[in-house]
């Protein structure tokens, strides 16, 4: 029996993920959890590149592995905090979040439910063997950089990908743009001090020719 | 070849991870943190579900994974505005003990 390569590295990053997972939420400081965060962030991105989308291991890498995490990083910066995840006792643990928990177990065991009874449904079953779908697209190792013959490359997926998005989604960069902006202007407005007359010194007065500033 | 199954789990054990974070944790940074760890989740298993559906030319898959990470960052950019503009008012972002909020009269 042959060892499946992309199986283990799968098996390798999972765990790495969920390593780094627990210890983002029940670190004690909240910058090392936010630190653990982006490491797990990473690790999904690996698992995009394990099945075979490399432009969305990009996006992964650049967006959440950069811009979240430093917004992260400074609003953990900004802020002060109690510096603990859970309480010291367990009986006053449960008996402070019971309600919290009744409702994750039932979600937690619904979705478990849920995922086991497609796995193990005969026509999830029928539709793995079936020719016509794409599963050899997660962990297909034979796939090429460039397209040769029939083999479709990955350089050509992505391209395939790119015009996809705009002929057919083609309303969804304006409107992500345009989320963002709105985010953006709307942070900008959250965080903007009230404005207070400020005295400036006088070397900077001599240099601007001006008495006082609005902060 | 990786089955689809496998990448459901992973995110099922993910969802639920972070689910306990959201419902349990009191620090308003890390309720975030919890929320993004469910966003993978869910980037995650669309991806597994475009393995099995999607084929080289319709990625419908990744066009949605690629919205959840533009609202994701412009959920998260608010948020901590959100919670700077808290910090500055009540002096902490525990969110146990910033409920005074909804007690202050409505100007």
């Amino acid at each position: 029996m042959s060892i499946d390569y992309t199986q283990v590295a799968f098996f390798i990053t999972a765990f790495y993920i969920i390593i780094c997972m627990i210890l983002a939420l029940t670190v004690e400081k909240v910058m090392q959890s936010a630190y653990w965060l982006i490491f797990m962030l990473v690790g999904v991105g690996v698992l995009f590149l394990l099945a075979n989308s490399e432009i969305m291991f990009a996006f992964q890498i650049s967006i959440y592995g950069g811009g979240i995490a430093v917004l992260f990083l400074f609003a953990t910066l900004l802020t002060e905090h109690d510096d603990f995840a859970f309480p010291s006792s367990v009986t006053g643990f449960v008996r402070a979040t019971w309600s919290q928990m009744l409702i994750f177990f039932l979600i937690a065991f619904n979705l478990v439910y849920l995922i086991w009874s497609s796995v193990t449904s005969q026509d999830y079953l029928k539709d793995l063997k079936a020719d016509n779908l794409g599963v050899a697209k997660l962990g297909d190792t034979t796939r090429p950089v460039y397209t040769e013959g029939t083999n479709i490359g990955a350089f050509e997926v992505t391209k395939n990908y790119a015009i996809f998005l705009w002929k057919n989604f083609g309303e969804v960069i304006p409107f992500l743009g345009l989320l963002l902006l709105a985010a953006l202007l709307g942070s900008i407005k959250l965080v903007i001090r009230e404005s207070e007359i400020e005295n400036l010194s006088e070397e900077v007065e001599a240099r601007f020719n001006v008495k006082e500033v609005r902060s | 070849m990786i089955p689809p199954e496998y990448f459901l789990t992973l995110s099922a054990i993910m969802f639920t991870a972070g689910l306990f974070g959201v419902l349990t944790q009191r620090n308003a940074v890390r309720i975030l943190i919890s929320v993004e760890i469910m966003l993978n989740a869910a980037n995650l298993s669309i991806m597994a579900f475009n393995g099995i559906f999607g084929t080289d030319n319709f990625q419908e898959g990744w066009v949605m994974v690629f919205i959840i990470i533009g609202i994701a960052a412009a959920e998260a950019a608010i948020g901590l505005a959100i919670f700077l503009s808290a910090y500055r008012n009540f002096g902490e972002i525990t969110v146990s003990n910033i409920f005074s909020l909804s007690e202050q009269e409505v100007l």
